[in-house]
């Protein structure tokens, strides 16, 4: 009996989704052809191939598959015209984040199965146990979710100052999501949970609205701090029921995977492919904490996400600035995400990881790209890892700290005029609201024009730790870049891979504000790396000009010297005039 | 030892202190720190709860207590430097100079009219409503009635240079260039402070919109410009257009019972202000809409319910238990939309409106602090002077001697100053009568 389970336990689990047509018809013709094929396969029937999400495969990946098989009808045969190429899409996708995950992308098959081909379809599948009897099984361990309550109703209450509450209504009148969506009152679900009716408030789909902008903490008059409270609400929801509110799974479940020990992920390979410089190193006083930028750029590729633009970008800068800086090839996801949705037990275990390997490597100063990862690191670690006292900085914080030293100059070859969006963890809880602007105002040719809500006051992106996107998050979205627009500029700045991700969205999405060919989005990263490389060019200009003329006549130096001091100061007097 | 008191401040206040001292046969000095005395009160248009004229109670006891034969009114002046010991204080009082000689100026205002300034620089008695020139008059019932000439705008005291028709047009002579500050050293008994309060700032409260929206206005602006005696002769008018609107929205608790601004306290009258305010608005015109924003309607005085049920009822004003979340406007019209959950309904919804009148907090002034350390009393943690005991010594300071009155102390109405007033007079005048006993009142 024990080597009975023993022997079960080596055997390879293949979770197998087969589209109702033509692979799992083709499954079937097996069995009933009686074709033997190993037993180490759970056949699950969907519709469709493309109905396959990357969420499901990382999802049985995450419950203890060895490898994951999908199997669809033969290009031109799909019973919905184009699912299975769908499907083809979103596997090699996803085959790209088993990559970068170490989980390999062998474990992952797409197959063309017709509905007579039962011989092939036992073919795959043996074929399929052979390569991950060899692989063996993934590091991943099943996590499973506590369902101990993480804060009494009575805690919350005090942690988050909901006590104070007078219930004025000030939060809700200023909401973004409330103006826009008549099913979501934050003052409601503070009162519930003063009048002691947290069932209400667990099991309402309302508590998975709210964006945690922090617009309504930020203008509270009595500090209730809402953003904490939605937090800790989500903490109990999910001791209920599971994931209720988290729409997506995908990142939820990569984060997941990020917090097991064992996995071994390819996150550094993108230093490598950069064009100019790309100095990293693995023992250095300052980090550069890169975040989730890989992933995102996969996962949303069909978008342009730009997210490793700012992960090169950022490098970069700090390579101009004469820094190279660590770059951990086992870094973690922050735990931000799964902190905002309620996901503690995961966070803590991120945190431990990145704080023992970020220790580890003797750094002593982080620099973030992502401002989610800039709240993390420096209000949320510290409450759960000891000892916690690395500094934490913005790159815009840096750039801007760099550019007033003179330790980096800008230039720039065409005219801008561009908004700021304040990202929501940037502005409003990490009180960075000049920096960004700073470095705007310091590249030339560059004008930064506000919108009318702009610091404290900006609205969001939309959506907010992948908990939610629907016609609320749009509508907010595409209000946000008709004010943007209405200030007469044609880019948006803003300083959040996820801002970027979600304008971005909303630009490619087929409605008025949107088909805007000369409207853009881009991160303050790329508009710097731009600047720095126009100055890099306008210096190696200047310098082979200096040589021409050194060579014609090489007694003139005080007159080259002269123009060049003259050239200085026009930039100087430029960037100025735009200050002023 | 010197039977003498000094009162800080010339407000309702001050002035009640000073009338009963003097009364009572004690030598008082009034120092007030602005050109006038009279305080916030001569500046209110009506008061609650019986919307009386406000100037024409205040102005008859401005007179009394200027003309009073035991007072003596300084104003313009500042406490500077305190020494000794209660009963024998010696004070330090700067007497600025007004550039106009006092006895001679009969306050005709000729000067004011001829100057070259004249209507261009912002008069912070209107709350920069109105406009008024570097020689000027306060306010028309300004005691004393003493032209001055502002320092900071005077063409030929910055400058050196002006063709100084007020010199011209002043036919008693009394402009003189010359004039200096006066340092007067006077001996006192006791002191009683009454400095008042100030209004808070709204622009901070950005989502309101207040310096960026012209139509958005506060209330002390309000008071100017429904005053017959304003810079628009009563009529309200909106800074955008001028037009008079028609549909006023009042929001409450701005900058007050908010810990983000650092005024967590209630000032206990913006909820009978605001009242009186949209009453004025109804009769003016009776065809205006009026819509209150409160969060709890603090009234809580001997008829102040039957108050807001009159503006309830009579005056048709509209209550509305929110504290709007954000004021935008609408570019076309200049109208505002306020934005807001109603609580007793939980909608959110929006109200478009022609004037927004913010109800801001009542701070205390700036220079509260500095005196609080020249005295050497203290102040709490919002910047108000503080008792002895806020219970049982209401009036009393850690300094003995040194009495405090009215809202320097907290957030209070004209009512509540005018009692607090004749308290600290009180207890000043018994105060000098103990020490000046040869033997204790009571033993031990």
């Amino acid at each position: 009996m024990e080597k009975q389970t023993e022997k079960l336990a080596l055997e390879p689990k293949i979770v197998a989704f087969t589209c109702n047509w033509c692979a799992y018809a083709g499954a079937d013709y097996a069995g009933v052809s009686r074709i033997s094929y190993p037993p180490s396969v759970r056949i699950i029937r969907v519709m469709c191939s493309g109905r396959v999400e990357p969420a499901f495969i990382l999802k049985a990946f995450e419950q203890g598959a060895w490898g994951v098989f999908v199997g669809g009808c033969h290009e031109a045969d799909c019973h919905y015209k184009t699912g299975n190429l769908l499907a083809r899409e979103r596997v090699e996708e996803t085959k790209k984040l088993l990559d970068l995950l170490g989980i390999g992308s062998e474990r992952l098959r797409l197959k063309w199965v017709n509905a007579n081909e039962g011989d092939m379809f036992a073919w795959e599948i043996s074929d399929f146990v052979q390569v991950l009897k060899k692989l063996g099984p993934t590091p991943l361990k099943e996590i499973t979710i506590s369902k101990q309550a993480k804060f009494s109703l009575e805690e919350t209450i005090s942690n988050t100052e909901a006590y104070s509450c007078v219930e004025c209504g000030k939060c809700t009148g200023i909401c973004p999501v409330a103006r826009r969506s008549e099913e979501f009152s934050p003052r409601r679900l503070v009162e519930l949970a003063l009048e002691r009716m947290e069932a209400e408030i667990e099991t309402k789909g309302e508590l998975w609205e709210c964006l945690t902008c922090g617009l309504c903490e930020e203008k509270c008059p009595f500090s209730v701090r809402f953003s904490h409270f939605v937090r800790e609400f989500r903490a109990e929801s999910r001791t209920l029921d599971g994931e209720k509110g988290t729409k997506s799974g995908l990142m939820f479940s990569w984060m997941r995977i990020m917090a097991n020990e064992g996995i071994k992920q390819n996150r550094t390979s993108w230093t490598e492919g950069m064009k100019t410089k790309g100095k990293a190193t693995s023992k250095s006083d300052i980090m550069y904490f890169v975040g989730c930028l890989p992933y995102y750029n996969i996962s949303h590729s069909a978008i342009n996400p730009g997210s490793l633009d700012i992960a090169k970008n950022t490098l970069s800068i700090l390579n101009v600035a004469g820094i190279t800086p660590v770059i951990l090839s086992n870094e973690r996801c922050c735990g931000h995400d799964p902190l905002v949705a309620g996901d503690f037990d995961t966070f803590e275990k991120l945190a431990r990881i990145n704080a023992r390997e970020i220790k580890n490597s003797g750094v002593k100063r982080i620099v973030v790209s992502c401002p989610e990862c800039y709240e993390t690191l420096s209000i949320e670690y510290p409450k759960v890892i000891k000892g916690w006292d690395i500094e934490v900085m913005h790159i815009s914080e840096l750039t801007s700290e760099l550019a007033e030293k003179g330790k980096i100059s800008f230039a720039s070859s065409n005219d801008l005029k561009v908004t700021f969006q304040d990202p929501c963890r940037l502005g409003r809880i990490m009180g960075v609201y000049d920096a960004p602007r700073n470095v705007l105002n310091s590249i030339p040719n560059v004008t930064l024009v506000e919108m009318e809500h702009s610091r404290n006051d900006a609205l969001c992106c939309g959506v907010s730790a992948w908990v939610n996107c629907g016609a609320t998050s749009k509508q907010i979205q595409l209000d946000r870049i008709t004010e943007a627009k209405s200030t007469g500029a044609n880019l948006i700045v803003t300083a959040c891979p996820k801002c970027l991700i979600h304008f971005r969205c909303a630009l490619s999405a087929k409605t008025p504000e949107g088909m805007d060919p000369e409207f853009k989005v881009e991160d303050l990263t790329s508009i710097v790396a731009k600047a720095l490389a126009d100055s890099r060019a306008e210096k190696i200009k200047m310098k082979s000009k200096q040589q021409k003329e050194n060579v014609v006549k090489t007694s003139t130096t005080k007159e080259q010297k002269q123009a060049q001091r003259k050239g200085q100061g026009t930039r100087k007097q430029q960037s100025k005039k735009k200050e002023s | 030892m010197s039977d003498s008191v000094m009162v800080i401040g010339g407000g309702v206040c001050g002035i009640q202190a000073a009338l009963d001292l003097g009364d009572k046969g004690y030598e008082v000095y009034l120092v007030e720190n602005k050109p006038s005395i009279g305080g916030r009160m001569a500046l209110l248009d009506k008061v609650f709860p019986t919307n009386d004229c406000s100037i024409c109670i205040l102005a008859p006891k401005m007179i009394t207590c200027f003309n009073h034969p035991n007072i003596r009114v300084l104003s313009y002046s500042e406490v500077e430097k305190l020494e000794g010991k209660a009963p024998n204080f010696r004070v330090k009082v700067r007497k600025r100079s007004r550039f106009v000689e006092e006895d001679k100026c009969t306050g005709c205002g000729a000067c004011a009219e001829e100057c070259v300034l004249a209507g261009r620089i912002s008069n912070e008695w209107e709350e920069g409503l109105g406009k008024r020139g570097a020689a000027y008059i306060p306010f028309a019932q300004a005691v004393p009635r003493v032209a001055l000439i502002d320092p900071q705008n005077c063409l030929r005291l910055t400058k050196g240079k002006c063709k100084s028709k007020c010199i011209d047009a002043c036919m008693r002579g009394a402009i003189n260039f010359d004039l200096k500050d006066e340092i007067l050293t006077l001996e006192v008994g006791a002191i009683v402070v009454a400095t008042g309060l100030t209004i808070f700032d709204p622009t901070p409260v950005t989502e309101y919109g207040y310096g960026k929206f012209e139509n958005v206005i506060h209330s002390m602006e309000y008071e100017r410009l429904i005053n017959a005696a304003g810079p628009t002769g009563g009529h309200l008018k909106r800074r955008s257009d001028g037009c008079e609107p028609k549909r006023i929205a009042y929001i409450q608790c701005v900058g007050a019972r908010d810990s983000r601004s650092g005024n967590p306290y209630c000032c206990s009258v913006c909820c009978m202000y605001a009242t009186k305010d949209a009453m004025l608005a109804y009769m003016h015109h009776n065809d205006i809409e009026n819509f209150i924003f409160y969060t709890d309607l603090r009234a809580f005085g001997k008829g102040f319910d039957e108050y807001i049920n009159r503006g309830k009822e009579e005056y048709k004003i509209k209550y509305i238990r929110a504290r709007p979340g954000e004021i935008t406007e609408v570019p076309e019209t200049k109208n505002l939309l306020i934005w807001y959950d109603d609580t007793m309904s939980g909608e959110i919804k929006s109200l478009e409106v022609e004037l927004v009148v913010l109800a801001t907090a009542f701070v205390p002034p700036a220079e509260t602090n500095t005196l609080a350390q020249t005295l050497g009393i203290e102040t709490d943690e919002y910047g108000f002077l503080k008792a002895r005991d806020e219970l049982i010594a209401p009036m009393d300071t850690k300094v003995p001697g040194i009495y405090i009155a009215g809202a320097c102390r907290r957030p209070m109405d004209v009512t509540d100053a005018v009692c607090e007033g004749g308290a600290a007079a009180d207890r000043a005048s018994e105060f000098i009568e103990e020490k000046s006993r040869k033997v204790p009142a009571k033993a031990g």
